[in-house]
C-alpha cells in the first residue's frame, strides 16, 4: 500500500535511523540478535570487553589452560624475581609465580561476586516487585527497611556482616549481597513504578487480561532491563568490594590465591617489587572496566552511579 | 502559612531521619549479637583445654550476654540514646569515647576526599564540553569509565609508591602533615570524582540537547555560557542527589585508605573491631555512618529547591 | 515600502546529518530562497522535510553532526557560510532572532525569565545589567505581558505557554533583529493563544520592517500569515511563490495535498452539513442509546487535600449507535478527564456514565471491568506511548483476543490479518516490532487492536494531533469508513474544532470543566451561541471567513 511506504520515509528524518527495510514474515527477533552481534563487532572497546570476559570467565573454570603450574609451589631459588618471559608477573617472597597465582586465584574472586550479585538480584527484585505493584503499606515499609540499610556505606555493613558471619570468600559475597539487595529493590521498584505508569501498560487493561497477566506481560519485562544491565555493572562492583575486603584480611586466608589477597601480599613490598602487587592489581581493573563496558551497551543511555 | 509548612516538613524529616537510625542501629544490633558466636567468643579467642568453656561462661554474665535477647536490646537501645553503646572489650573504656577519638580524622578524609571529587568531576565534565579537539575529548571521555573501575586500594598503592617511595614526599607510613591528607583524601577522590564526572557528563549531554539549549545557542551565547551558565545548572540535580550516597562511599572509602597510609581513624579500628568481634564498637560505627548519611540527605533536601525553584519542601 | 535587495538569500543550499555506522543522510537538497525586508515566508512541510534544519542553517545552530555541504547563505549582503564561529556569533542573536517551538520547553526552568530575556543583549555586550533589566521590562510590556515587573523574576513554570512564547518574542526582539526565524511558534500552544501570538508577530513584522522566515506544518497558517510559501518535501523545494499563486494553483502533487489536509478555505458549517448527511444516510434517527452520562462530575484534591480542583463538573449527554460525540476543549478544559472517566479509567466524584444500560465502573487494577471493555475500547494519541515497544504487531493484536476469549489460535490468526486489512496495514506488518513502525503506522495498530474484541464504543482521545497533517487526513478517513463499515459509536475527543466538525454528529464544548455549549454539530458550529466558541472557530488557521459567523472578541 502506498501511503504507508510514503509514511515511512516521511519518518525517515534526520532525527534518527529510518525505519529499516521491510522484512519478511518472522525476522524481527533474528534481526535483532544478528544486529546486537554487528554492534559489537563494530565497537572496538565493547568487543574487547567481552573478549577479556572469555578469558577470565575460562580462567576461572579451566585455570590450567592458562597456567599449568601449582599456584602453591614455592621456589627458594626464585625469590622476588621481576616479570619476564620465564615468570610473567615474577614471583613473591616465597618463589610462587604470581602469574599461576593470579589465574588461579580468578575462580574464587568471579565465583564470589556473581554469588553476591545473585542473592542482590533475586532478593531485590522481588523486594522492589512486591512493592511497585502491590503499593500500599508494605511498599511503606519494605522501602523503610531499605533506606535503613542504604543509609550505611556498603563497606561499613559489610564489615558488620563479616563480622557477625566470619571470615571467607563466599561469606564476602553473602555480605555484599545481602547488602545490594537494598539497591536492587529501589531499582526494580521505581522501574516498575515508570513501567507501569507508561500509557501502554495502562491501555492494556482494554485487552480484558487481569492485573498478573498485565504486570508479568507489560511491566516486568520493560522494568527488568535495566535491572540486568545494572546487575551486570554490579558484578564490576562486587569483584572490587570483594577485592576491599579480602585486601583488608577478611577472606579467604593466605596461601589462597584470590585478587585482593595477592594485592595484599605483594604491599609490603610495595617500594621495591611493585609489581608484586600492581599487576593483579590491574587484572582486577581491566576486568570490572569489562564488565562495567559491557553493562552499559546494554542499558544504551543511561548512567547510573556506580559506587 | 509558609512558615508552618517549613516547620511540619521539618519535623517529618527528623521522624524519618530518626526511624533511619533506629533501624540502622536495631539492624547492626541483633545482627552482631545474635549470630552465634557472640562477642565473649572474641575475648576468649586463644584460650585452650578444658577451660575455655568456663571461660566463656563467666565473660558472657559478665557481658550480660546470658539474659533475654529483647532485654539486652531494650538496655542496649537506651544506653544508645543517652549515648552509651557498653565498654569496647578490649580498651575497656565505653565505645563511644574509642570510636569518637579517631573519628575526626577520618571525617577530615572523607569530606576533604568528596570536596577533591566534587571539583575533579565537575572540572572533568565542563572540560570536555568545552574542548574543540576531538582527540582530548575522546580521550577525557574514557576517564571517568576507568577512574570507577580502579580498586581504591590499589590507588592508594600507587600513590603510596609513587609519592612516598619514589618522590620522598609524604610519609609512607601515617604521614602528619597537610600533602599526606591530600595525598590520601586523593586516594578516595579517585573513584568518587570518576562517578559523579560519569553522571554529570551524562546529564551534560541531555541537557545540552534540550530545547532550552538550543535557544540559548540562538541567542548568541558563547559555548563557555551555555555550557556552564545554562546547562551545568541543570545537570548538576542528580550529582547533588548523588551527594548523599557519595559521602557513604567515602566514609567507607576511608577505611581502606587508612589502612594502605596508615593513618590514624576509624578504618583501622573498625578492621580490628570486627576481626576481634568487638561489637559495641562496630555498633558505634554502624550507627554514626546512618546519621551521617541522614545529616548529609537532610543538608542535600535543603539545598535543592536553592537551585531548583519547581521544587517546594513541603510538597516533598 | 519593502526594499528590493533581498535581506536573506539561499543559493543552492545542501546540508547533511552524519549518523554513526550509516551513510550521511541528506536533509536538504539544493535549496534556494530569497527574503525581503518586511516579509514574511513561510517554510512549509512535514517532520522530516528538511524545515527545521534549514530554519537552523540560518541561524547557524545545527546539530554537531550536521553541516552544510553546498551552497551560500546570504544576509545583509555578506555570506554566513564558511565563516568562523566566533564571527558567526555576533550576528545570531543580534541580527537574526529565533523564536523556537515549544516555548515551555525552549526556556531553562531554572533561571528566572527576566534574566532569560536578557541572554541576548548581554552575550552582544549591549547592555549593563541595571540597563538590561530596564530594557527587558520595557519590552515585556510591548509584547503584552501584564505586570512585566513581576514576570521579570518569574520562573518558567509559573508561566503559560502562551506567556513563555512572549518572553521568547521579547529576547529576541531585544537586540533590534532584522530577521526573525519563528519555528512552528505556535504549534504547542492552544488554538486560542496560536492566533494572538501570530497577531503579534504579525504586528512587530509591520512596525519594525522585520523579515520573518516562519517555519510550520500547516499551510493554513502559512497561507494565513505569510507573503510567500515554499513548500519543502524530504529536504527538497518543490513548491515556492507569492502565497495566493500557491493556494490558488498548487501545480504539484504534493503541495496539493497538503493543501487538503490544511483547514484552509474550512467552513465549519458545510462540513458540518455534509457530516449530517453522511449520518443521515446510514443511521436511522430512532438507533438505540449506547452511552449516558447523567452528571458525570470529577473533583481532584490538590495540595494533600487542601484545595479541591474540578476537573469536570457535570456533563450530561446521550450517544446513540453509530453516531459521533466530539468533545472539544483546550488544555485544562478537562477533556482529558472526561475521557478516562467515560472508559473507566478513573472514577467519578458524582454522577455515573452507562454503555448498554451497564455502569462503567473503575478498578485500580482493572478487576471486574472485563465485561466492559468487550464493548468499549480506546485509542490514545500518541501511539509512540501507547504500544509496547518489545512486542511485534501480531501479540498486541492478539493479547484482546486471548483476553475476551475470542476464538482458538486459528481464528485468532485470521482476525490479526483481517484486523490489518480493515486498518489498512499490509501483512507483512505483523511480525515487526512496534519501534520499526512509522508514526501513522503505529496509530493504525493501535486502532486495529481497539477494534479486536468488536466494541460497539470506540473513545478516541486526540488519534490525530500527535500525527502530521497527509497522516492526520488518511487516519481520519480510515476512522470515517470503519464508523460506516462497523457502525461504531465515537467519543471523539479534539482541542481542534475543525476535525470535530468533520467528524461529530453531536458537539460538546467544554471549558475550565464547564460544559459551556453541547448540541447537534450544525448548530454548535454555524450558530454559535457563546463568544468562546466564536472564538474558538475564528482562531481554525486559513479557515473561511464565513466560518466565524460574528466578529471575535480578543
Amino acid at each position: 500500500m502506498s501511503v504507508t511506504e510514503t509514511e515511512a520515509a516521511v519518518a525517515a528524518g534526520p532525527a534518527g535511523p529510518a525505519a529499516p527495510a521491510p522484512a519478511r514474515p518472522g525476522e524481527g527477533r533474528r534481526r535483532r540478535w544478528l544486529g546486537r552481534l554487528v554492534d559489537v563487532a563494530r565497537t572496538p572497546s565493547l568487543l574487547v570487553s567481552y573478549v577479556w570476559l572469555v578469558l577470565i570467565v575460562t580462567a576461572a573454570l579451566a585455570p590450567t589452560l592458562f597456567a599449568p603450574g601449582d599456584p602453591l609451589a614455592q621456589s627458594g631459588d626464585a625469590m622476588l624475581l621481576p616479570p619476564g618471559p620465564e615468570h610473567l608477573f615474577g614471583t613473591d617472597d616465597l618463589g610462587r609465580d604470581q602469574f599461576t597465582r593470579t589465574v588461579h586465584g580468578t575462580r574464587l574472586s568471579l565465583q564470589a561476586a556473581v554469588i553476591a550479585v545473585l542473592i542482590g538480584l533475586v532478593s531485590g527484585s522481588l523486594i522492589g516487585l512486591v512493592a511497585g505493584a502491590v503499593r500500599g503499606w508494605l511498599d511503606s515499609v519494605l522501602m523503610r527497611v531499605v533506606d535503613v540499610m542504604l543509609a550505611v556505606p556498603s563497606l561499613i555493613v559489610s564489615l558488620a556482616i563479616i563480622s557477625a558471619l566470619g571470615h571467607g570468600t563466599i561469606n564476602i559475597a553473602v555480605a555484599i549481597g545481602i547488602n545490594s539487595t537494598a539497591t536492587f529493590a529501589r531499582l526494580m521498584r521505581s522501574e516498575v513504578l515508570k513501567v507501569a505508569g507508561a500509557r501502554y501498560v495502562e491501555a492494556s487493561v482494554f485487552a480484558g487480561h487481569g492485573y498478573a497477566y498485565r504486570l508479568l506481560r507489560h511491566v516486568v519485562p520493560n522494568a527488568t532491563r535495566s535491572v540486568l544491565a545494572y546487575a551486570t555493572m554490579e558484578i564490576g562492583s562486587a569483584i572490587l568490594t570483594v577485592a576491599s575486603l579480602s585486601f583488608l584480611g577478611l577472606g579467604a586466608p593466605p596461601p589462597t590465591p584470590e585478587w585482593g589477597l595477592l594485592v595484599a601480599e605483594g604491599r609490603t613490598f610495595i617500594a621495591a617489587q611493585w609489581w608484586l602487587s600492581l599487576l593483579p592489581g590491574l587484572v582486577i581493573v581491566v576486568s570490572v572496566l569489562a564488565v562495567y563496558r559491557i553493562g552499559r551497551s546494554i542499558d544504551r543511555g543511561r548512567t547510573r552511579v556506580v559506587a | 502559612m509558609l512558615r508552618y509548612g517549613l516547620l511540619k516538613y521539618a519535623v517529618r524529616r527528623l521522624g524519618y531521619a530518626a526511624i533511619v537510625v533506629w533501624g540502622a542501629f536495631t539492624g547492626a544490633f541483633f545482627l552482631l549479637y545474635i549470630v552465634p558466636g557472640d562477642a565473649a567468643g572474641g575475648l576468649t579467642m586463644g584460650a585452650s583445654g578444658g577451660d575455655v568453656e568456663q571461660l566463656l561462661a563467666e565473660q558472657r554474665e559478665l557481658l550480660g550476654l546470658d539474659r533475654p535477647v529483647l532485654v539486652q536490646y531494650g538496655d542496649a537501645l537506651s544506653g544508645a540514646v543517652l549515648g552509651d553503646f557498653g565498654d569496647s572489650l578490649y580498651q575497656r573504656r565505653p565505645a563511644v569515647e574509642v570510636f569518637f577519638e579517631a573519628f575526626p580524622a577520618t571525617l577530615q578524609l572523607a569530606f576533604l576526599g568528596l570536596a577533591l571529587a566534587v571539583v575533579l568531576g565537575v572540572a572533568l565534565s565542563v572540560v570536555i564540553e568545552l574542548t574543540d579537539w576531538r582527540w582530548l575529548r575522546e580521550l577525557l571521555v574514557s576517564l571517568p569509565p576507568v577512574a570507577v573501575s580502579l580498586p581504591p586500594f590499589l590507588v592508594a598503592l600507587v600513590l603510596v609508591q609513587l609519592v612516598a617511595f619514589r618522590l620522598g614526599w609524604i610519609d609512607a607510613f601515617g604521614d602528619q602533615t597537610f600533602l599526606g591528607l591530600l595525598v590520601a583524601s586523593l586516594s578516595i577522590a579517585v573513584a568518587g570524582g570518576g562517578t559523579i564526572s560519569q553522571l554529570l557528563t551524562a546529564n551534560l549531554r541531555g541537557a545540552l540537547t534540550s530545547p532550552y539549549i538550543e535557544t540559548a545557542r540562538s541567542w548568541g551565547l558563547s559555548r563557555f555560557d551555555v555550557v556552564v551558565r545554562h546547562a551545568l545548572r541543570n545537570a548538576s540535580l542528580p550529582v547533588i542527589t548523588a551527594l548523599g550516597t557519595l559521602i557513604g562511599v567515602m566514609v567507607g572509602g576511608t577505611v581502606l585508605t587508612e589502612t594502605v597510609f596508615s593513618r590514624p581513624g576509624i578504618g583501622r579500628l573498625v578492621v580490628d573491631s570486627v576481626n576481634g568481634r568487638d561489637m559495641p564498637v562496630v555498633l558505634v560505627a554502624v550507627t554514626v555512618s546512618a546519621l551521617i548519611f541522614v545529616t548529609v540527605n537532610f543538608v542535600v533536601d535543603l539545598l535543592y529547591p536553592l537551585v531548583d525553584k519547581r521544587i517546594r519542601l513541603e510538597g516533598r | 515600502m519593502s526594499s528590493p535587495e533581498p535581506l536573506l538569500t539561499l543559493d543552492g543550499v545542501s546540508a547533511q546529518f552524519a549518523l554513526p555506522g550509516r551513510p550521511p543522510v541528506r536533509v536538504l537538497d539544493d535549496v534556494s530562497l530569497s527574503l525581503r525586508p518586511g516579509q514574511v515566508l513561510a517554510l512549509v512541510g512535514e517532520s522530516g522535510s528538511g524545515k527545521s534544519t534549514l530554519g537552523r542553517t540560518v541561524t547557524g545552530t545545527l546539530p554537531e553532526n550536521g553541516r552544510v555541504v553546498a551552497g551560500r547563505v546570504t544576509f545583509a549582503g555578506r555570506e554566513l557560510t564558511g565563516l568562523p564561529e566566533r564571527e558567526r556569533r555576533a550576528v545570531r542573536g543580534k541580527d537574526i532572532g529565533y523564536i523556537p517551538q515549544d516555548a515551555l520547553l525552549g526556556l531553562n526552568p531554572l533561571l528566572p525569565v527576566g534574566v532569560q530575556a536578557g541572554e541576548p543583549l548581554r552575550a552582544h555586550g549591549l547592555a549593563g545589567k541595571a540597563e538590561r533589566r530596564e530594557r527587558v521590562i520595557e519590552l515585556f510590556g510591548k509584547v503584552g505581558l501584564r505586570d512585566p515587573e513581576t514576570i521579570y523574576g518569574a520562573y518558567p513554570h509559573e508561566l503559560s505557554g502562551g506567556m513563555c512564547q512572549r518572553v521568547l518574542i521579547a529576547a529576541a526582539m531585544s537586540t533590534g533583529p532584522r530577521l526573525l526565524v519563528a519555528d512552528e511558534p505556535t504549534t504547542a500552544l492552544d488554538v486560542t493563544v496560536q492566533k494572538t501570538i501570530l497577531d503579534l508577530l504579525g504586528g512587530l513584522v509591520a512596525e519594525n520592517d522585520l523579515a520573518v522566515l516562519l517555519v510550520t506544518h500547516d499551510l493554513g497558517v502559512a497561507a494565513e500569515r505569510a507573503d510567500e510559501i515554499a513548500v519543502l518535501k524530504d529536504g527538497v523545494l518543490v513548491r515556492s511563490g507569492r502565497t495566493r499563486e500557491v493556494v490558488a494553483d498548487p501545480g504539484d502533487a504534493y503541495t496539493e495535498q497538503l493543501l487538503r489536509s490544511s483547514s484552509l478555505g474550512f467552513s465549519g458549517a458545510d462540513a458540518a452539513a455534509a457530516r449530517h448527511e453522511r449520518t443521515a444516510a446510514r443511521v436511522p434517527a430512532d438507533a438505540p442509546v449506547v452511552v449516558r452520562a447523567r452528571e458525570v462530575a470529577k473533583t481532584f484534591h490538590a495540595h494533600r487535600g487542601r484545595t479541591a480542583v474540578t476537573a469536570v463538573a457535570g456533563a450530561s449527554f446521550e450517544v446513540r449507535r453509530g453516531t459521533t460525540l466530539g468533545i472539544v476543549g483546550e488544555s485544562g478544559s478537562g477533556k482529558t478527564t472526561l475521557v478516562r472517566l467515560l472508559a473507566g479509567l478513573t472514577p467519578p466524584s458524582a454522577g455515573s456514565v452507562t454503555v448498554d444500560g451497564e455502569p462503567v465502573v473503575h478498578h485500580r487494577r482493572g478487576a471486574g471491568q472485563a465485561a466492559l471493555y468487550r464493548k468499549v475500547q480506546m485509542v490514545y494519541q500518541d501511539p509512540f506511548a501507547s504500544l509496547n515497544p518489545r512486542t511485534t504487531v501480531r501479540s498486541i493484536l492478539e493479547e484482546p483476543l486471548t483476553g475476551h476469549r475470542i476464538g482458538g489460535a486459528a481464528q485468532r490468526a485470521r482476525r490479526v490479518d483481517e484486523l490489518l486489512e480493515q486498518t489498512g496495514l499490509p501483512a507483512s506488518v505483523a511480525d515487526r516490532y512496534t519501534a520499526e513502525l512509522s508514526g501513522g503506522q503505529r496509530q493504525r495498530v493501535a486502532i486495529a487492536r481497539a477494534l479486536a474484541p468488536h466494541p460497539e464504543v470506540l473513545v478516541l482521545d486526540e488519534p490525530v494531533s500527535a500525527l502530521d497533517v497527509t497522516v492526520r487526513r488518511q487516519i481520519l478517513d480510515l476512522l470515517l469508513d470503519l464508523q460506516d463499515r462497523l457502525s461504531l459509536t465515537y467519543l471523539f475527543v479534539s482541542h481542534d474544532l475543525g476535525v470535530v466538525a468533520e467528524l461529530s454528529d453531536e458537539v460538546l464544548v467544554l471549558r475550565h470543566g464547564d460544559v459551556v455549549e453541547h448540541g447537534p454539530a450544525s448548530d454548535v458550529i454555524s450558530r454559535p451561541r457563546t463568544d468562546y466558541v466564536r472564538r474558538l472557530l475564528a482562531s481554525i488557521p486559513g479557515a473561511a471567513p464565513a466560518a466565524a459567523a460574528a466578529p471575535s472578541t480578543p
